[in-house]
């Protein structure tokens, strides 16, 4: 009779031509084959190479969250104009910044 | 008879032959002249091989045919000898000293061609060639004035008793002793032999465990063995009315055991074994692949990017089925009014519309299949895994910044 174990994890980090970055586990104990062209890296050029995919993300959503102000400002300002309730008026527009100047 | 020669013709027929005349009528007047006369008779020679004939006169009576021969002597024979046929005046002859040359003497004839006397002679018998054997010598050569004779050779070695005698070969009693031929013997394998004394005896091996012994009456005895004792698994004594048998439980299956029993053998150190025993194995992967917020594509099931894995059967003794689960999630950002789907190979598994008035951060949903990878997986074996998620029908600003999957293998011996 064996006794089960759990199957102890390998951690991989993976850097690709292509500009993307993995982080793998597997439970094998062989390094995974690759699906394009890459390298194995160490856990420190990984987290490198992710903060600045991080970096760029929060950019983006930046620029996302930004227009979004911008949008929804601009519906709430004119659902206001026209006569809608202010609570009314965020509700249709999702604008969540300071209520319009009377 | 009637009247002839009278002054009437003769009424008797006369008729010519061949070379005669008849003439008149046979009266007083005519009387009947027979006389040769007409065409004369022709007489031919004809020759034979052997014989030479000649014919003169011409048939006249004065000149009569003569018909004479002389015998042809062939002076050159066909077989190229002597014709010895010879002719003198009273016939033909052979002399006998003429034939008597032709005659030769072979092997146990003697001829005398003087005299032409043939006489057996016996012959000249080959001589006789003899030669003695390590034991018989032979003496003779197989004539009246010599018979062949065949006489023992006694080694003169000291101590041999074998003598030739007029009644023939004899060891003479009490010549060879008893120790002179207990040198002679020893012993082989399960027996004892006293060379000094002659007991030859029966030697039981000493290993422990044998049970060969000698009976009360100076015989051979193996005792009756005693019953064996059995342990767990084991039940009988060995005997005919009780063999050894294994202890087995009933077979409660309805399947015959000759088709789907297992095997039991006996191990390197002596125990029975039976199958290996079903086993189950899991190995996983799993990868999170982030990307730099790439546009989602318009079109269906375009494949974002494809994960790979390998796993082994790690059992040393049976296949295993592999039940594969895959799962993959796609993190989109979906400003208002953008909209993208995501799947895995050519399902599109779920799609994302933001109908709101705000972007919608990270939107992903795991996606979940499973299915049979391998049928059969041999002890040791590898098998590969290509898995393509796929995105699309992006509109609106879309964006995926990140695929997480994860597969599991369940695998079961067979």
């Amino acid at each position: 009779m064996t006794t089960p174990v759990d199957p102890e994890v390998t951690t991989y980090y993976v850097l690709f031509e292509d500009g993307s970055a993995s982080v793998m586990t597997t439970t094998t104990g062989e390094e995974p084959p690759l699906a394009k062209p890459g390298r194995f890296v160490d856990r420190e050029e990984y987290e490198n190479r992710q903060a600045e995919i991080r970096a760029a993300r929060e950019a983006h959503i930046a620029d996302l969250q930004a227009e979004d102000e911008r949008r929804t400002r601009e519906d709430y300002e004119a659902l206001i104009a026209s006569g809608i309730p202010e609570a009314t008026a965020r509700r249709l527009s999702g604008y969540t910044g300071p209520a319009a100047e009377d | 008879m009637s009247k002839c020669c009278g002054p009437s013709p003769c009424n008797c027929r006369v008729t010519a032959g061949p070379g005669v005349t008849v003439s008149g009528n046979g009266s007083a007047a005519l009387p009947y002249v027979v006389s040769a006369g007409g065409a004369a008779t022709a007489v031919e020679a004809a020759d034979t091989p052997t014989v030479d004939t000649t014919v003169t006169g011409t048939g006249a009576a004065e000149d009569p045919y003569v018909v004479s021969s002389t015998v042809i002597l062939d002076p050159a024979p066909p077989g190229g000898g002597d014709n010895l046929v010879q002719a003198g005046p009273d016939g033909l002859y052979v002399e006998c000293e003429q034939v008597r040359g032709c005659l030769v003497a072979g092997t146990g004839i003697a001829y005398d061609p003087g005299t032409g006397e043939i006489s057996a002679t016996g012959g000249a018998a080959e001589p006789l060639v003899t030669e003695d054997s390590t034991c018989i010598a032979l003496t003779g050569d197989g004539t009246a004035g010599a018979p062949l004779t065949a006489s023992p050779i006694l080694d003169p070695a000291p101590g041999n008793a074998l003598t030739c005698g007029p009644d023939g070969l004899l060891v003479t009693p009490g010549a060879v002793s008893c120790d002179d031929v207990r040198g002679c013997l020893s012993a082989g394998d399960g027996i004892a032999y006293d060379e000094d004394t002659g007991v030859i005896s029966a030697r039981p091996s000493t290993d422990a465990g044998n049970t060969l012994t000698f009976g009360g009456d100076g015989g051979l005895l193996v005792p009756a063995a005693e019953p064996l004792e059995t342990g767990c698994g084991l039940t009988g004594d060995g005997t005919t009315g009780a063999p050894l048998t294994l202890v087995t439980p009933a077979w409660p299956y309805p399947c015959t055991p000759e088709d789907n029993g297992t095997p039991v053998v006996c191990d390197a150190n002596g125990e029975l074994r039976g199958a290996p025993e079903s086993r189950t194995y899991f190995d996983q992967f799993t990868e999170m692949r982030d990307y730099e917020n790439l546009p989602v594509p318009a079109g269906f099931d375009v494949v974002a990017d494809t994960f790979t894995w390998s796993y082994t059967n790690p059992d040393p003794c049976r296949s295993v089925v592999v039940f594969l689960e895959r799962e993959a999630d796609v993190d989109f950002d979906l400003p208002a009014g953008a909209g993208a789907a995501a799947g895995q190979d050519t399902d599109e598994m779920n799609y994302m519309r933001n109908t709101g008035t705000t972007t919608i951060l990270d939107y992903h949903v795991h996606g979940t299949k499973v299915y049979r990878h391998q049928v059969a997986l041999a002890p040791g074996a590898t098998a590969n895994v290509s898995f393509p998620v796929t995105i699309g029908r992006g509109v609106g600003g879309a964006t995926y910044n990140r695929i997480q999957i994860f597969l599991r293998a369940m695998m079961h011996t067979i």
